[in-house]
């Protein structure tokens, strides 16, 4: 389950994110914010396609970077959220 | 021979500045107003316009120190109003240290004579025609006082691409590119139409797609600002470029007015070339100070609709920063908690500016007629748009700036935050939605 949850998130990022960049050069620990891959307004972009993508409502209180801001942090909480 | 283009600030301010240590207090603290933190464009273009063989140095005092000791042949400094004893100070400590210095800027534009006291030479207009002369005179030792471009004259198809290699690309998310100078509608608190003339140019589809290529070769992942007036005036020339930049898949910001949400070709070209968010200029929710800001009366005209559009804007996806100024003479202490629920209720970003009587403006000419401003009126360090610098008809300065301070405070607390978010995240996933199934069919 979260080999092809992170499968999809990363290629949403590389999609939608990485114009231009390789794949290679940022990892799951890599902080989107941090590093200008994804802004506050990208994050709207991440927040909408995790919902819609895997069924999950996201409550305000959960829209934290520690929840949002690398692929392995999205994949633990989206995991977490599937098991609700 | 090497050059050093300098941009004044105050180290670690970025987007807002004020003298008044509450407010920007303030914006130091929250996180959640939106920054729009970008480079100097008019100091790339300078660069763009210098030949090769001259080394030049970009420093950006938000971001790093000046070292005055450092080598430099020639130092250029732009200004705008609020910079300009900055701009002066550093100026002067660079001439002590007999380096010649030329100032340049809107403001050196609009008050020459001010800037050549602190200078050698000073740039009136824009740069693209005189820069080379300004380079060559100083070669020959011969630097002229003042090097002035006749307003408007400025071909934008000659102007080069900005260097955007001398960036420092980890201290930017942002990179500006403009498209068009000048606007049409002529508010009497902006000058633009004094430094640009009144004449709307644009640069041409193929020139604004390399410039953007250069950006997206150079700062990959990089939001782009259009640092346009109002980039969507002439509509045939819009539609043509926004369907040109849809296969380069930018995100991008954009500054126009409010007639946009009465095009739907331009609102459906706008969210599929990737705008993120667009910054108008409501100005005002009273009709009054609307009727007094423009002779043309467009956006008096448009203020019934401003419900309506701020949704129809938002259905294709993009974000609205609506930008509001406070103090006007039709304000009285109750226009804050007017300005918040309107942007509470309508899930937008605002901005919140103090009425600013700039110079070269007819806001200052009138405020000076009356009393409310005294004529040589020069603290520019205060022409921030968030500090009191004339005196408001319907309330004290003190209620001005308390006013503001909690405007900010209630449209940037968590609790607004999280539903502009949410309003926001729930259109994006009904665009995605109908995108996903007019792709299968």
């Amino acid at each position: 389950m979260s080999i092809e949850v992170k499968s999809i998130i990363r290629n949403f990022i590389q999609e939608n994110f990485l114009i231009g960049r390789s794949k290679n050069q940022f990892d799951d620990d890599t902080s989107f914010l941090d590093t200008g891959i994804i802004d506050s307004t990208g994050m709207l972009e991440l927040i909408a396609f995790l919902e819609e993508e895997f069924s999950i409502e996201i409550l305000d209180e959960e829209l934290v970077p520690e929840n949002l801001d690398s692929v392995n942090r999205v994949v633990t909480f989206v995991g977490r959220k599937k098991e609700e | 021979m090497k050059i050093g283009l300098i941009y004044p600030a105050q180290r670690g301010i970025t987007t807002y500045r004020s003298t008044n240590p509450m407010l920007q207090g303030f914006f130091l603290e929250n996180e959640y107003v939106p920054e729009f933190f970008h480079p100097s464009l008019s100091l790339l273009t300078i660069a763009a316009l210098t030949p090769p063989d001259i080394d030049v140095k970009l420093i950006d005092e938000r971001i790093s120190s000046i070292d005055y000791d450092e080598h430099f042949d020639l130092i250029g400094i732009s200004i705008m109003t609020e910079q300009a004893f900055k701009g002066y100070e550093i100026a002067q400590k660079f001439r002590e240290r007999g380096v010649t210095t030329v100032i340049g800027g809107i403001h050196a534009t609009i008050l020459p004579e001010e800037a050549e006291k602190y200078s050698d030479a000073v740039v009136v207009g824009e740069a693209e025609n005189t820069w080379s002369q300004v380079l060559r005179d100083f070669r020959r030792g011969h630097l002229r006082k003042f090097y002035k471009e006749i307003e408007g004259q400025v071909d934008l198809q000659k102007s080069p691409v900005p260097r955007y290699k001398l960036l420092d690309l980890d201290k930017y998310r942002l990179i500006p590119i403009q498209t068009t100078r000048g606007c049409p509608y002529d508010c009497n608190f902006c000058a633009a139409s004094k430094i640009y003339g009144p004449k709307f140019r644009n640069k041409p589809t193929a020139q604004v797609i390399e410039e953007i290529e250069t950006v997206l070769a150079f700062g990959k992942n990089r939001r782009i600002v259009f640092n346009d007036d109002n980039m969507f005036v002439n509509r045939k020339r819009s539609y043509e470029l926004l369907e040109a930049i849809i296969p380069l898949k930018i995100k991008y910001f954009v500054q126009t007015d409010i007639s946009i949400a009465d095009d739907d070709k331009l609102l459906n070209l706008m969210g599929k070339s990737g705008c993120v968010s667009v910054f108008l200029g409501l100005e005002s929710l009273l009709p009054e100070n609307l009727e007094y800001f423009q002779k043309s009366k467009f956006k008096f005209k448009h203020l019934g609709k401003y419900k309506n559009y701020c949704q129809k804007i938002h259905s294709h996806g993009i974000q609205i920063l609506g930008c509001f100024m406070v103090g006007c003479d039709f304000d009285g202490p109750d226009v804050f908690e007017r300005l918040v629920e309107f942007t509470l209720d309508n899930n937008i970003l605002g901005q919140y500016l103090i009425l600013t009587p700039f110079p070269a403006t007819r806001l200052r000419e009138e405020l000076i007629k009356e009393g409310r401003l005294a004529p040589g009126h020069s603290q520019w360090n205060k022409y921030t748009c968030l500090d009191v610098v004339f005196e408001p008809k319907r309330m004290d300065r003190e209620t001005l700036e308390e006013g503001i301070l909690y405007t900010y405070r209630m449209v940037y607390s968590r609790n607004a935050h999280l539903k502009r978010v949410r309003h926001m995240v729930d259109i994006l996933k009904s665009l995605r939605h109908d995108r996903q199934k007019i792709e299968k069919g």
